[in-house]
């Protein structure tokens, strides 16, 4: 283990893969800033230029670019609410109230610093566990797949703050929205009213901007005796020995999560990031906190969204098997430069897998050393006037979501997910259960149809499944365990 | 002392392939860049040219679309820049592209769904046929049948008595409702006489990691998806439907000498131009797409991802092609029953 | 006991999930086959999901009338009103006009939303900006928008 990585280190540490490990997670960094514009779109982009590399540094250079936009991404949720990637959409919670109060500075340092403890984990977790892993997770069958989800969206549920009636109806909402787009078991078009643009459903981003980062502008605007939104006195720019402590156990478990869920294909890295939050919620003595600028907020899913895009190179290198459109891009990256992905990578091409596990060491270390500097930079941003900040918020809401899929429509939806985010947030409805709810409904509607296809109408497929019914155990445990709190809490009310 | 001077050479060599790199991703920045830049040319192309991509960036189209842009681009003369219009089965990108104005400076790479989607859709908002003028073929990919390694059946005619011995028992995956590899299930369903399950998956490489977890019994793939783990034991390839071998994997059979006739499904990438595109336009840019589709190093890439380069596709020929296809998978369509969307 | 509605938080909840939920229920009963439990159809887990959120939104408007909060502060109506029509204009010409164009409009109205316009601050901004966007997305990213669209 310890030669294949000192190996993989004098592979990735020339000045050609350094070089091209740089520009990777530079452009990622730019590209996970920026909303709309995807690691998809720019991978693609640069995939012609890499024919003439060498397979290592285009390897090298692409996966930089796809990890480099998850620290990219949380830059702009912490500062602006404007969620740059899918995976940052949490980050805003608390990443954003940070920033309102002045530790915009912390915020993004732990969100840094976690990512990259994350990073390194899961680079020695491809390294040590991937091919058994891998196997693992294609024991992941479509009920497994239905438990889960059933779990994940409970515990959103249970454990959301204030009104969990409010918050239940908002996942049924983000559901009923998930179910736009062509059905997958019959190929028919649902709610889409005869626009093409909806036929693959309402793009992630245009959903999560309008509610969180639309609404947020209006609501910043609606009172005309404030000028400045960020009035609170940037205190430092480094978080302090307290919050570096507070983020400790989130990070390790956020990492833990992430690692998790990275490995199974078709999860993408949201599922990862929001489980931590919640998990850190569940766990924290004062779930108040957490909404109001708790550091373990930031601290927990950026570990785990990073964490989940390292480990989504296990199936990737060790399969063959693409868990994303993105791996899918990088496999065709490999394949284009003569190597079969599969199986027989780690053995065949010893140099690619172990110097691509190195660089990405490395590119997480030039993205800590990369990011930090930039955090002084970052919170200068906030003290430009808010009349010149909010329209240039906008353009980038409209160039990213135009870019998406060159589609005028799409920017009308922007502006609808707009309008109804701001009514949303009037009513006090929190946006992110109905988030997790539009991202885990079509899995969950997707997996459900198809385990009972398969065990022909038999509903007990979800139970004599051991690791299925190991998550149908957990989600009655979990839903035991909040009402005997609410019991016991009416029984001291009532005595 | 030999060997030191074997290494300077071999250093000075890798020094040499990064400037170049470096060079390269430079240069292709700065072509981008002057994507703006005004030009005087006097003929065609004068401008940029927009390249409609039919599906998302990452799939075949997508890359093999982008491998023939950057060169079409070098032989214009003018930057043809990739865009990709995806959605509705690709029908987003086509109903783009024929609704464009016909002057030669938007073009399209289309797939198969232009053949298949008067067969799947009750109503398009363009004709496939007179709409489109077709430009030159790309490639072609056929479809590939692959099946559990464990599964007790070994050859295609061992799968056929198998499912008629279980009828309703065995299943597959697909990648989705009406895309070429379930109209081939259907069409082994019709051929072979046989009761087996569809079962359709969110994309190809849901349906692979499905069959490779012993979810589904088989499954109708591309070849680049399904090719690694042929090649690793991990899947067994029963047959590939087209009129002549897959080249990722020239040890399967094609369906025929499996034992079954007229089992053919054949994916294709395709240029095609908005119908009025002055005739002068449409022939210059086949001949040139022709040509780069002829380059080794063109074919060795496009090959690279699992599909087949096609050379010599004059537009009349691939507009025979076009009007000869579309009622052929309307009638795979209607034969299996697949609910038209409306 | 009046009830008072106007501004009632909760009873504007409820109506909002309630609409949402009858119209997906409505259009995936009488659009969408629902199937069987062993081959579900294309309109059994939203016309499901739909009742559910009605289900729920009757509950939320019911405790709204019982408990009658309401909405807290003002609605912003100029701003949401303002900014959102700057998005959608640019929508409108980002294909037709390209993205300089776009940008322009989509700053002046944007800003004109804001608290205080002024004039020549918008105008600087909004070049300053479009030569920014055009340096990052169209130089430096290679995205592939154009400037100026002149034809059509």
């Amino acid at each position: 283990m310890l030669d294949h990585l000192i190996f993989g280190f004098s592979v990735a540490l020339s000045l050609q893969n350094l070089f091209y490990c740089f520009i990777g997670v530079f452009v990622g960094t730019l590209v996970g800033v920026l909303p709309g514009i995807s690691p998809l779109i720019s991978i693609s982009m640069l995939l012609p230029i890499t024919f003439t590399l060498e397979p290592l540094s285009s390897l090298i250079m692409l996966a930089g670019i796809y990890y480099g936009a998850q620290y990219g991404g949380s830059t702009t949720s912490i500062l602006l609410n404007l969620p740059g990637e899918a995976s940052s959409v949490i980050t805003c919670m608390d990443g954003y109230q940070m920033a309102r109060q002045g530790r915009a500075g912390p915020a993004l340092a732990i969100a840094a610093i976690s990512s990259f403890f994350a990073g390194c984990v899961g680079t020695v977790l491809i390294g040590m566990f991937g091919p058994p892993i891998a196997e693992l997770a294609l024991k992941f069958h479509a009920a497994e797949y239905f438990s889960l989800m059933v779990l994940g969206l409970v515990a959103a549920a249970v454990l959301a703050q204030g009104d969990m009636v409010k918050a239940l109806a908002m996942v049924v909402f983000g559901i009923v929205l998930g179910v736009v787009g062509t059905d997958v078991s019959s190929g028919r078009q649902r709610f889409t009213f005869g626009i093409y643009d909806l036929s693959d459903g309402i793009g992630f981003t245009i959903v999560a901007v309008g509610l969180f980062a639309v609404a947020e502008v209006v609501k910043n605007l609606e009172n005309t005796e404030t000028t400045e939104v960020f009035t609170a006195k940037i205190t430092s720019l480094m978080p302090t020995l307290a919050d570096m402590k507070a983020s400790v156990n989130p990070t390790l478990r956020g990492t833990a999560l992430g690692s998790f869920f990275g490995m199974l294909p078709g999860a993408g890295p949201a599922i990862s990031a929001f489980s931590a939050y919640m998990l850190e919620k569940k766990i924290t003595k004062d779930p108040s906190r957490f909404g109001q600028g708790a550091i373990e907020g930031v601290a927990s899913p950026e570990a785990a969204n990073n964490a989940h895009v390292q480990c989504s190179f296990i199936p990737t290198l060790t399969l063959g098997i693409p868990g994303s459109p993105v791996m899918a891009l990088m496999l065709g990256a490999l394949m284009i430069q003569g190597i079969a992905p599969g199986p027989q990578v780690m053995t065949r091409n010893p140099d690619l897998f172990w110097g691509l596990i190195a660089s990405m060491w490395i590119g997480n270390l030039i993205l800590v050393v990369l990011n930090l500097p930039l955090v002084g930079i970052w919170v200068k941003l906030l003290k430009v006037p808010y009349r010149w900040l909010f329209p240039c918020i906008f353009m980038f809401i409209c160039v990213g979501n135009y870019s998406l899929n060159n589609s005028a429509i799409e920017i009308y939806l922007t502006a609808g997910f707009g309008v109804l985010g701001y009514i949303l947030l009037k009513l006090e409805c929190e946006p992110a259960p109905l988030i997790l709810g539009y991202v885990l409904g079509p899995l969950m509607e997707d997996s459900l149809r198809r385990a009972m296809l398969l065990s022909r109408g038999d509903p007990t497929v979800f139970f004599t499944r051991p690791i299925s019914l190991a998550f149908i155990l957990v989600t009655v445990l979990l839903l035991i365990t909040v009402i005997m709190h609410g019991l016991r809490k009416k029984r001291e009310k009532g005595s | 002392m030999e060997k030191s001077v074997k290494n300077d050479k071999k250093y000075s060599g890798a020094a040499k392939r990064t400037i170049r790199s470096i060079g390269a991703v430079l240069g292709a920045l700065l072509l981008i860049g002057t994507m703006v830049a005004p030009s005087y040319a006097q003929s065609y192309p004068d401008k940029p040219i927009r390249l409609v991509i039919i599906f998302p960036p990452g799939g075949g189209v997508d890359n093999v679309g982008r491998i023939i842009a950057t060169k079409l681009s070098e032989a214009l003369g003018q930057p043809v820049v990739p865009e990709n219009r995806a959605g509705a089965g690709g029908n987003v990108g086509l109903e783009f592209a024929a609704k464009a104005r016909p002057d030669g400076y938007t073009i399209v790479h289309s797939t198969e769904s232009l053949t298949m989607s008067p067969g799947l859709y009750n109503r398009l908002n363009y004709d496939p046929v007179k709409d489109l003028q077709p430009i030159a073929q790309t490639a072609v990919s056929p479809i590939l049948m692959v099946i559990r390694p464990d599964f007790p059946a070994k050859n295609l005619k061992e799968l056929v008595e198998y499912a008629k011995a279980n009828p309703g028992k065995v299943t597959y995956g697909t990648g989705g409702v009406g895309s070429a590899p379930h109209l081939g299930g259907e069409m082994l369903k019709s051929l072979a006489k046989i009761d087996i399950v569809h079962v359709p998956y969110k994309g190809v490489v849901p349906a692979l990691v499905g069959m490779m977890g012993g979810e589904v019994d088989m499954a109708f793939l591309t070849p680049a998806a399904a090719a690694p783990q042929v090649q690793a034991g991990k899947a067994r390839a029963l047959a590939v439907l087209g009129n002549t071998r897959a080249l990722l994997l020239p040890d399967v059979p094609t369906a025929k000498e499996a034992g079954i006739d007229n089992f053919v499904v054949t994916g294709w990438y395709g240029f095609l131009a908005p119908a009025g595109t002055p005739q002068d336009i449409v022939n210059r840019l086949s001949v040139e797409v022709n040509k780069i589709t002829a380059m080794p190093e063109i074919r060795e890439n496009i090959q690279k991802f699992g599909v087949e380069p096609v050379t010599g596709s004059v537009p009349e020929q691939f507009a025979e092609f076009i009007k000869a296809e579309i009622p052929r998978w309307s009638k795979v369509a209607k034969d299996a029953n697949i609910p038209k969307i409306d | 006991m009046k009830v008072e509605l106007r501004n009632n938080k909760d009873f504007f909840t409820g109506l909002l999930f309630i609409a949402v939920g009858l119209t997906a229920m409505v259009i995936s009963l009488s659009d969408y086959p629902l199937g069987t439990s062993l081959n579900m159809g294309p309109g059994y887990f939203p016309s499901l999901m739909g009742g559910i959120l009605t289900a729920f939104g009757l509950y939320i408007m019911a405790r709204g009338l019982i408990k009658g909060e309401k909405i807290a502060g003002a609605w912003g109506i100029r701003p949401l009103i303002l900014l959102n029509l700057g998005v959608m204009a640019f929508g409108f010409l980002i294909d037709r006009f390209g993205l300089a164009p776009s940008l322009v409009v989509l700053f002046f109205i944007s800003a004109l939303g804001g608290k205080e316009f002024k004039f020549k601050e918008v105008l600087i901004l909004t070049v300053l900006m479009t030569v920014a966007s055009w340096v990052l997305f169209i130089y430096g990213l290679g995205i592939p928008l154009r400037l100026f669209v002149w034809e059509n």
